[in-house]
């Protein structure tokens, strides 16, 4: 039972090699202290960190890509930027305001409280007390057990919220709303600068003049991915860099 | 539904009998235990489920479900409903955007790649994660990670599951609504092989871990000051627990009794009128309501009655102003017994008729009070009498904590001051039991011990051995979560080029074959001016 397959034995060596570094010794010195605001700042984190490396290349391959004329190039790598960005800031942005200990509270009072306040949990102890199995269970069992159930609720609600605020409502949601206008202002401001005589992006050209978020930006999908698409059907910037 | 309907249904048999109470000692219960079925499949034993498990029933089902997601958390979570805001959410936006200004085909067709990409993404990193997380837990088990992760002492269930099936080929393990004999055996399995030798490991002050290098095993002593650190930090949980209570039993019980109180000396009659009401709606009588309405019709007809009940009072309120305060008062009275109607079976209004008659009750011995004062003497010593018990608790506990911190201190002898301090309050109780003249028999029924430092000594710290291996479960579970979260954002990081590159692949493909006429409309304006 305690042998490890050798063909694995390379990747469980990495997880032992890791597992001795600060980074998950210290996320697990904040799980046993129930540090909430670690604990769901990490799970927005992992999203945000997987927008930011999805940011990052899409800005590299559209400076990359030579499908795109190069006076284009760095429009529509502003744009993958401009996107990028506002998806992180609003994600960190509705994270702050959610997991915020006054906000969380308070929607956990309006949507839990009622389940967990003092009434309910008095008419669930009479109804243990009254039951033979549960006789001999104290007030003091009951209340730890209780408690018990409505810390857990009370995490996941927090884990939850944050993480529909964080990836429903910011991104999938409000940086529509804000990319759109945002995009014109970028548009404007990188026209000015491009040399090109028409002013016209290929981006808008395409019919693609908001930013990804405005078509409800993938996460593994830009500007650049549609406007190559919609170029050669492949925006595969793995291919690119492997010539 | 008429009477002469129920009465066909109870007749023929339709509505399900409710179960007669019965009196012990100073309790009524509601109904006989439930026998379930033992390990070995014959009626033998009774399996009473955890209180915890048995509480999550009577909750609602979302309580259930949050739970389950409490049970879950981590990156495929993360992952998952970010996967729902792509493929669900975001598609919506996408396709009724009012700034947008694209044609509809347009939008549809960016729209369709959504739902793909959170397809490709919970795929592609789900797979990778998983794993990891897999042998993260066998690692673990095995006892190949650093000590602060080693879980040989405490394995994961899944782990003692492969034991158990090992000594046991072949055998089938039933498993319904109320038996899982596959988790009894586990259970059984841990308590044997598990627990009772790492109680014994701690009783003598050291905890000895197995290690593995993936070929051999050893074993591995935590070192003393980490054990002395496990052993503070336990009886420092506890501590802090019982503070927590004791805030709560001052700030909530109190405060709010004395509330209470105050309106039944000041409104008596008001509020007797009101109980009664409520009372006779129930109409049980005696402790069975047979051939009177079913569980569901009672719930229903007490909720109508309150609903009926607190709209008169806000009507009475509106034409008599001066009545405010008092009816006022009577709505929080009867929105808090209405919560107590909170089941359609027959326990549960069973249950709410003990709170109206304790009501009933408590309202004529505040009628009885002269003077606020009496009425906060009288809500006073009751909370008094925990709040004492909670400080008694601490005390002993921090005589522990203090002699870890100086001379010094074995768990035996931890024990032992607890194990004192349990038979001097006990003790006490005896005496205020005699004095009292209640002539209970078993002290552990009576409100003196209910409020005790040995019944709150013996429910959270009876066996100090166990509080600390409690405590380096925990320590294992957390820092294997911890590792587990890194991990995870680490790989699913690492997949995502591959997420992206076959997205670019998968979806144009996906949208010829799928969606043709939005597909070729899409695509042929742009190689127009490509070109």
């Amino acid at each position: 039972m305690s042998t490890i397959n050798p063909i694995t034995k390379p990747i469980h060596n990495a997880i032992r090699w890791f597992s001795n570094r600060k980074l998950p010794q210290h996320a697990g010195q904040k799980v046993l202290n129930n540090d909430r605001k670690f604990i769901d700042g990490l799970g927005v984190a992992s999203i945000v960190a997987k927008d930011g490396l999805g940011c990052y290349l899409y800005v590299t391959q559209s400076m990359n890509n030579k499908d795109i004329p190069e006076d284009k190039r760095p429009f529509v790598a502003a744009l993958d930027l401009t996107n990028g960005m506002l998806m992180i800031a609003l994600q960190i942005l509705m994270f702050k305001t959610v997991s915020n200990k006054v906000t969380q509270t308070k929607m956990f009072d309006k949507i839990f409280g009622r389940i967990f306040d003092r009434p309910l949990k008095k008419f669930y102890r009479a109804h243990t007390k009254a039951r033979p199995e549960y006789s001999d269970v104290t007030d003091i069992k009951y209340t730890k057990d209780f408690t018990s159930i409505r810390n857990k609720v009370r995490d996941a609600f927090g884990g939850l919220v944050s993480l529909v605020a964080a990836t429903i409502v910011g991104k999938r949601m409000l940086v529509p709303f804000i990319a759109t206008p945002l995009a014109g202002s970028v548009e404007k401001y990188l026209g000015k600068n491009t040399k090109a005589g028409g002013d016209k992006t290929n981006a808008q050209q395409n019919g693609e003049s908001a930013t990804p978020s405005m078509q409800g930006n993938l996460d593994v999908v830009s500007p650049a991915s549609t406007v190559n698409m919609a170029w050669k059907n492949n925006s595969n910037f793995l291919e690119k860099y492997g010539k | 539904m008429s009477i002469e309907k129920i009465r066909s249904k109870i007749e023929s048999g339709s509505v399900p009998k409710i179960k007669r109470g019965y009196s012990s000692g100073n309790r009524t219960y509601l109904q006989t235990g439930q026998d379930s079925v033992s390990f070995s499949g014959n009626p033998t034993t009774t399996v009473v489920k955890p209180l915890e498990k048995y509480l999550l029933e009577k909750m609602p089902w979302y309580t259930r479900g949050m739970v389950k997601i409490h049970e879950g958390m981590g990156e495929v979570q993360n992952q998952l409903i970010n996967a729902c805001g792509t493929g669900l959410v975001a598609p919506l936006f996408i396709m009724y955007n009012p700034i947008s200004d694209k044609d509809q085909d347009t939008k549809t067709y960016t729209a369709m790649r959504q739902p793909i990409s959170a397809v490709l993404a919970v795929g592609t990193q789900a797979a990778i994660v998983v794993p990891f997380n897999a042998m993260i837990k066998r690692d673990a088990d095995i006892g190949f990670l650093p000590i602060q992760y080693n879980r040989t002492l405490f394995p994961s269930d899944d782990f003692v599951e492969k034991l158990v099936k090992e000594e046991n080929p072949g055998k089938k393990f039933k498993k319904n609504k109320d038996v899982n004999e596959l988790k009894d055996a586990i259970d059984a399995y841990k308590k044997e092989h598990y627990e009772k030798p790492l109680i014994e490991m701690i009783e003598n002050d050291r905890i000895i871990f197995n290690t593995t290098d993936g070929k051999t095993t050893s074993t591995l002593e935590m070192p003393k000051e980490k054990f002395q650190e496990l052993f503070k930090e336990t009886i420092d949980t506890i501590i802090k627990e019982e503070q927590e209570e004791k805030i709560n039993a001052i700030e909530n019980k109190l405060t709010k009794k004395i509330k209470r109180g105050i309106f039944y000396n000041t409104y008596p009659e008001k509020s007797k009128e009101i109980m009664e009401r409520l009372q006779t709606t129930l109409n049980f009588g005696e402790l069975s309501f047979d051939n009177k309405l079913s569980a569901e019709d009672s719930y229903k007809k007490f909720e109508k009655e309150c609903k009926t009940i607190i709209k008169e009072l806000k009507k009475a309120t509106r034409e008599h102003p001066e009545d405010e305060l008092a009816n006022e008062g009577l709505i929080n009275i009867v929105k808090e017994i209405k919560r107590w109607n909170n089941g359609k079976d027959d326990d549960s209004l069973r249950v709410l008729q003990n709170k109206i008659i304790k009501q009933l009750d408590l309202i004529e011995k505040m009628r009885g009070m002269e003077s606020t004062d009496k009425i906060h003497d009288y809500v006073k010593s009751a909370v008094d009498r925990r709040t004492n018990a909670i400080e008694a608790t601490i005390k002993t506990l921090n005589e522990i904590k203090t002699r870890l911190e100086t001379n010094g201190i074995t768990v035996k002898e931890a024990q032992k001051i607890i194990d004192d301090e349990i038979e001097r309050s006990n003790k006490k109780v005896r005496q205020q039991v005699k004095i009292s003249g209640s002539g209970k028999e078993d002290i552990k029924t009576t409100i003196e011990w209910i409020d005790s430092s040995a019944a709150r000594l013996s429910e959270k710290a009876k066996s100090v051995a166990k509080c600390i291996a409690k405590r380096a479960e925990k320590h294992a579970t957390s820092y294997i979560d911890g590792l587990k979260r890194w991990t995870g954002l680490g790989v699913s990081l690492a997949i995502l080029p591959l997420t992206c590159w076959l997205l670019n692949k998968i979806y144009p493909w996906f949208m010829d074959r799928t969606f043709p006429n939005l597909s070729q409309k899409n695509n042929q304006p742009k190689k127009d001016e490509v070109a």
